[in-house]
């Protein structure tokens, strides 16, 4: 199914801004490898200091940090890995992890290889794509303190650096031998290792290899309240600039952690190693004419694309192997049942009942608007950027000087322009080869530094509106609302990471389960769903004035317009008080909006249902999925059978 | 969906018909024709059954039409295809038809009535759209005797009446005939009169042809994707102070695709009438991999197969009734979770197309409900964020409201929002600051604009101000405003196809349409010539010369500058290559040799060390190893411009893969590792076709 559909949507492929990666050198590019090297030493293992924690204070902090369990920087470190690992089952299935501890008094390095090449060097986790059995084995590690402690205990001399990088480059050059993107996380707050001349300088040869071999070190560095990390005494001799887009200007050696405290420590290694744990990934690298023949390098990045669930495999079972099951495609025509080898295949267009074909050439001619470019037309206020001038997501450009020097200032520039001025660029958009053109509006962004490139509508993707009657609601049932809006106001705005996507969610927490054998989730937290405690205890009382509003404002229309539909009056009759019609209160009815059940339930029982209008009848007819053909008297006889049969 | 349509054409085919005027090198007949294809192959398009089109001729050479037996004012014109749905062969019997004939007889008037009797008789009184599009060089002869109660006719059956002529005058679009001859003109004043009286439309083919030039955008009804309750509050704590609003929701934009192609076999014996594509059948089977079989691979039953996940590396079985499990159970809602200040609102975080939600239309009170949140919305400048489910079991999404209030149309519009797992959190250096490696913050660097950079900058983008233009299509419209702009692909692709099927034989592609690529270019009125040479000059942007890229292998440091090529010097002097860390070596040894003849040596060893991983790898195991090298020796051999010792290796090693790891050599293949093309090094003479041998010939 999946091969065949890809062939056939191939027209479309140009189309389809969100898909990246088509051939073959660009998905390798998407696959990432990432092992984490732990430094193991007393200091690392040592507990969080006691004595700086506020014990002071009373019963409310003892509970907080009861709570809070304390971390070593190695077990904060480990934890972090453990998180990210989960995080990324979710959104890279495909990419490798591993991790490796250095400076251990056990040595351990795989199966089969030689244990005396990496002396001191504890290979908790291999470079893999991770698995349940591995994750369940750094689960129980963590959760049994003994166990952890056995692991995690230093030799009496440190590993030496030189050794921890090859052993590093062994498990990349075999494990994730053609990983486009390929890391290194060090963490340690050791900051001068190997003291000695020779072993340092092996270590430089060491790191240098890595940095041949396309394995880009990220440090992340420790400091103690009693002591800076100092780099430059060591690491800035084994780092190097991967030469991603501008050179020199990217954000360094990232430095975690000077927090006394343990909990906030494993906080800030956290959301330090996040930031860097997703590897970008550009989704493109185009020319940005600003002017007639001006052009600057740009790339591009997609910072939003919707997640789903992975999609769901065949399996077999033989004995006690599950496997994968491959589905292949074959093309065959239709009359003969031969073979249909790639050459003979030509697309066509069905067109008057017949089919209209064109050559190969032809068929990529015909969608071909010109090269790759980012074309600014000119400039507008962003005022005149509509919220529905939207029809996908968003791309973030970043400037690039790799083919173009100059890049980084001029794209500086007119980044400021257009924030100081609130001003959009209107640019013609052509992001690949025969990718379908579009007019895009070319947003200056704050946070991170860059502009973002919005996809506008074309005339034909605007939809007409439907036909409605225009009522205005007066002012005091405006007022009554902004009441409400006001109670309910988030200041903050949105911010995507409180709204884990419950669905996704649950999926992999169901797999999570399954795969390392334990309890099923009964309950599941779902932090989309409103929170409709602080709605009732904030806004309750402005709904309901609202509500009191809305009948006073209803029973002023009615005097100036009949009802458009008679049965909403009798329901008002039939309901007293403060109950709005468009409060309703649910009840054991059908699905589907209760209030057409009920009238027209009402009006079968009074067997008038004749007297309703054929709009209504359908309506509700539409509303059950039943048909609406015929005459009145047909969907009448249609409803009363429906009501007879229940 | 439109309504019924019923359209007859009515082409004068007289023998003047075939005379070529006004320096066209066509006749008035190809030039009245290109508007007829145009808009019949426009309606074959649309592909409906209920949009059907009749074509008339006059002036023809025969009679063919159910009103001559009776009266022979009706001779000379012929009934070229029966009112019916237009297919490709109505096209093909229809292009032979529409030739000049050899006479001058023949009344436009009759044909007229013809066609008038043609609508009438397949319509009847059913609802239909009545067109009748009329085509002539108005040179024949026209009887208006009577033409009073053909203008009745007209009227009473509401039939849009078109009279397009070949250089008939039209002061308005500014077309006038010279030395036009006195018929003519009597012919065009007369027909103009009778447009007049029905309301029809008259006009000159030239501006009908500009028209058409325009493309025409299609109609969809509008269909609700969610109908439910907008809800503020839950009524199970309590119903009273809870707001529910009956609302539907209603595509605002949506991408309209163009057609897609589907893939035929070529077959080798001619068809005349299906063409020659044979239709194709997908066949799916199953296999698991199995080191034992022949092929390594087995087949499997569909029944064999359950399904499952994957989490990581690990296969996870879900059965059928897991499958419940797995499922997130929602129910049909649009719940509002808060309100958010719209200044704020980061615009690029909406990834989705955008819809309407409109109240419940039979349900006035739920119009006056959502009216106030509208307003509400607007006069707090705020935007509604919300949780909408739009059928049960659907997963949630979050999406943001904004309120829209037109004179006689209020509406929400709400696009979706990410997720937290839907945002990469991707670091980006700032573009104002660098921070050195010491940590020092600089804001004066070459990667930051200069004071006069910047000046020339904010002169240049306020002269490329877009306010004061108008639309490049319709001056109406503020320019580059989506209404003004038509979706490029979309018409390119009808448009290729409509001219491939009125002309199957001809080779190659026409012109893109100017219309579409209008808004392709810098606007013509916004020529700042000045302000752009003098950004130009304060950015100063270099091209990066290709060779430079790849040179930097080497020269590389570390951040702190020391000098590693040293301390390499005692590996890169023994030339020896450890097989165990071949890649970084390699790299040191090429980039440290002195003289070409040095480098064929280090391919070599680097080759040997290739087929050692193969010889020695289990299965396909260390394939990827090798290909890794193969690539790094493929890139270096380029960079050095060694290419020939490369060539000469990856023909070795094709036919060291021939015995048993044919394999490996379909991941060169896949890989594309094969010959250096002159693409890569302008000195290759390798051709494609050469390549391809490597690659493909056994």
């Amino acid at each position: 199914m999946s091969a065949d559909k890809k062939w056939n949507s191939g027209a479309d492929a140009a189309d389809d801004d969100d898909d990246d990666g088509r051939d073959e050198t660009e998905f390798q590019a998407m696959k990432d490898a990432t092992l984490f090297a732990i430094e193991v030493s007393n200091s690392m293992i040592a507990p969080p200091n006691e004595d700086e924690d506020e014990d002071a204070e009373g019963g409310g902090s003892k509970k907080k940090k009861n709570k809070k369990p304390k971390y070593s920087s190695a077990e904060a470190a480990l934890r972090c890995a453990e998180a990210i690992l989960k995080n990324r089952i979710i959104s890279t299935p495909n990419d490798m992890m591993g991790i490796l501890l250095f400076g251990t008094e056990e040595t351990k390095y795989g199966e089969g290889s030689n244990n005396i090449s990496y002396p001191n060097c504890y290979l908790l986790m291999d470079l893999d794509i991770p698995d349940a059995p591995s994750i369940k084995e750094l689960k129980h590690l963590l959760d049994d303190p003994d166990e952890l402690s056995a692991i995690l205990k230093p030799s009496k001399k440190p590993a030496s650096m030189a050794n921890v990088l090859f052993a590093a480059n062994h498990l990349f050059t075999t494990k994730a031998a053609n990983f486009n993107s390929r890391r290194l996380f060090i963490i340690t707050d050791n900051d001068n290792p190997d003291t000695d001349k020779s072993a340092r300088s092996s270590a430089q040869t060491r790191a240098r290899d890595l940095y041949d071999l396309g394995v880009r070190i990220e440090p992340f560095f420790i400091s103690s309240p009693t002591h800076q990390f100092d780099k430059t005494l060591f690491y800035t001799d084994i780092i190097y600039d991967a030469g991603e887009d501008t050179t020199e200007n990217l954000p360094d050696a990232e430095e975690v952690a000077k927090a006394t405290d343990a909990e906030s420590r494993y906080e800030q290694m956290l959301s330090a190693i996040t930031a860097k744990q997703a590897p970008r990934r550009a989704l493109f690298t185009l020319k940005m004419e600003i002017g007639k023949g001006f052009v600057i390098g740009i790339k591009g990045y997609l910072l939003y694309k919707r997640v789903t669930p992975s999609r769901s495999h065949y399996i077999h079972e033989r004995g006690e192997k599950l496997q994968i099951v491959k589905g292949s495609t074959t093309r065959m025509v239709e009359e003969t049942a031969q073979e249909v080898t790639p050459d003979q295949i030509r697309k066509a267009y069905k067109f008057g009942g017949e089919t209209v074909s064109f050559s190969e050439e032809d068929f990529k001619k015909m969608r071909y608007f010109g090269d790759p470019v980012l074309r600014i037309l000119g400039f507008k206020p962003q005022s005149e950027l509509q919220f529905w001038h939207n029809v996908r997501s968003s791309t973030f450009i970043y400037p690039s000087e790799e083919d173009y020097t100059g890049s980084t200032r001029t794209f500086a520039a007119l980044r400021n322009k257009l924030l100081n001025d609130k001003l959009m660029g209107i640019a013609w958009f052509i992001a690949r080869r025969n990718a379908a053109p579009a007019m895009t509006a070319i947003l200056p962004s704050v946070e991170p530094q860059g502009m973002f490139i919005i996809p506008l509508p074309f005339v034909d993707d605007i939809r007409q509106n439907p036909e409605i009657p225009h009522i205005v609601a007066p002012n005091h049932l405006i007022d009554r609302m902004q009441d409400v809006i006001r109670q309910l106001h988030m200041p903050k705005g949105y911010i995507p990471e409180k709204y884990p996507n419950p669905a996704l969610q649950k999926h992999y927490k169901v797999l999570e389960a399954i795969a390392l054998e334990e309890e099923l989730p009964e309950e599941f937290e779902d932090k989309t769903e409103p929170k409709y405690k602080s709605i009732e205890k904030y806004a309750g009382k402005f709904i309901q004035d609202w509500g009191d509003s809305l009948s006073q404002a209803m029973a002023e229309f009615r005097l100036t317009r009949p009802a458009q539909v008679e049965v909403h009056g009798t329901k008002r009759g039939r309901e007293p008080a403060d109950a709005a019609a468009a409060k309703k209160v649910k009840k054991d009815v059908d699905s589907g909006p209760g209030d057409a059940d009920k009238e027209i339930r009402a009006a079968y029982d009074k067997n008038t249902l004749n007297k309703l209008t054929v709009a209504v009848l359908k309506d509700w007819l539409n509303s059950k999925g039943m048909s609406v053909a015929g005459k009145k008297a047909d969907l009448v006889e249609r409803i009363e059978e429906h009501f007879e049969n229940k | 969906m439109a309504d019924k349509q019923a359209t007859v054409y009515v082409v004068d085919l007289g023998a003047s018909m075939g005379a070529s005027n006004a320096g066209r090198p066509g006749t008035d007949l190809d030039y009245a024709l290109e508007y007829l294809w145009d808009r019949i192959t426009t309606t074959v398009s649309n592909g409906r059954k209920t949009d059907t089109i009749a074509v008339v001729g006059f002036r023809t050479d025969g009679s063919d039409n159910s009103l001559v037996q009776n009266d022979e004012n009706y001779a000379n014109i012929s009934v070229l295809n029966p009112m019916s749905q237009f297919l490709m062969p109505q096209i093909r019997g229809l292009k032979k038809l529409l030739e000049p004939s050899t006479t001058h007889e023949g009344d436009g008037v009759s044909a007229l009535v013809v066609a008038i009797d043609i609508i009438e008789k397949y319509c009847k009184k059913l609802k239909y759209i009545r067109n009748i599009v009329f085509l002539t060089n108005g040179t024949g002869g026209f009887d208006f005797d009577g033409i009073n109660d053909i203008i009745e006719q007209i009227k009473e059956h509401k039939i849009n009446l078109t009279v397009l002529g070949v250089d008939f005058d039209d002061p308005e679009f500014g077309f006038e005939e010279k030395d036009k001859s006195p018929a003519k003109a009597a012919n065009e004043k007369a027909l103009k009169e009778l447009c007049d009286q029905c309301d029809g439309m008259y006009g000159t083919i030239a501006e009908a042809l500009e028209e058409i030039q325009r493309p025409r955008t299609k109609k969809t009804r509008p269909i609700h994707s969610f109908r439910g309750r907008l809800s503020i509050g839950n009524e199970s704590i309590n119903p009273r102070s809870t707001l529910l609003i009956d609302v539907e929701r209603f595509p605002r934009t949506m991408v309209a695709r163009p057609p897609t192609a589907s893939s035929f076999a070529l077959s080798p014996e001619q068809d005349p009438v299906d063409g020659n594509l044979q239709k194709i059948r997908n066949t799916r089977t199953f296999q698991v991999e199995d080191e034992d079989a022949p092929g390594k691979a087995i087949d499997i039953d569909r029944e064999d197969m359950a399904k499952g996940y994957l989490y990581g590396r690990t296969i996870v079985p879900i059965s059928a009734e897991d499958q419940e499990i797995v499922k997130f159970n929602t129910e049909t809602s649009l719940k509002i979770v808060g309100f958010i200040p719209k200044s704020g609102f980061e615009r690029p975080i909406c990834l989705s197309n955008s819809n309407i939600v409109v109240a419940s239309k039979a349900n006035d009170e739920a119009i006056m409900a959502l009216s106030s949140f509208i307003h509400a919305l607007y006069e707090l400048d705020s935007l509604a964020i919300g949780r909408l489910v739009t059928k049960d079991d659907k997963p949630p999404v979050m999406i943001a409201m904004a309120p829209i209030i037109e004179p006689e149309f209020e509406c929400l519009v709400e696009t979706q929002l990410p997720f937290a797992e839907d945002t990469r959190q991707y670091k980006f250096a700032p573009l104002d600051t660098v921070k050195t490696t010491t940590g020092k913050v600089l804001d004066k660097h070459r990667l930051i604009p200069t004071q006069e950079l910047q000046e020339a900058m904010d002169d240049y983008v306020d002269s490329m101000n877009l306010m004061n233009l108008e639309g490049l299509n319709d001056p109406l419209l503020p320019f580059a405003q989506p209404e003004d702009v038509f979706s490029p692909v979309l018409h390119r692709i009808q448009q290729v196809i409509r001219a491939r099927a009125i002309a199957p034989d001809d080779d190659g592609l026409p012109d893109i349409s100017p219309v579409l690529l209008n808004y392709s270019t810098i606007p013509q009125g916004l020529d700042p010539e000045e302000d752009l040479d003098r950004l130009r000059q304060a950015a100063d942007v270099c091209l990066v010369p290709t060779k430079a890229k790849g040179k930097k292998i080497g020269r590389d440091k570390p951040l702190s500058g020391l000098d590693v090529g040293k301390l390499l010097e005692e590996r890169t002097k023994s030339r020896r290559i450890d097989k165990n860390n071949p890649v970084p070596e390699f790299r040191q040894m090429i980039a440290s040799v002195q003289q070409r003849e040095d480098i064929q040596p280090l391919v070599q060893q680097m080759g040997d060390i290739i087929k050692d991983i193969i010889r020695c790898s289990v299965a396909d195991l260390q394939y990827s190893r090798a290909i890794e090298c193969l690539r790094v020796l493929r890139e270096d051999c380029i960079t050095f411009e060694a290419f020939e010792f490369y060539d000469s290796f990856i023909r070795e090693l094709k036919s060291f893969t021939e015995a048993d790891r044919r394999d490996f050599w379909s991941r060169v293949r896949k890989d594309k590792l094969g010959l250096v093309l002159p693409s890569e090094d302008s000195r290759s003479k390798t051709t494609i076709e050469e390549s391809n041998r490597l690659y493909y010939g056994r």
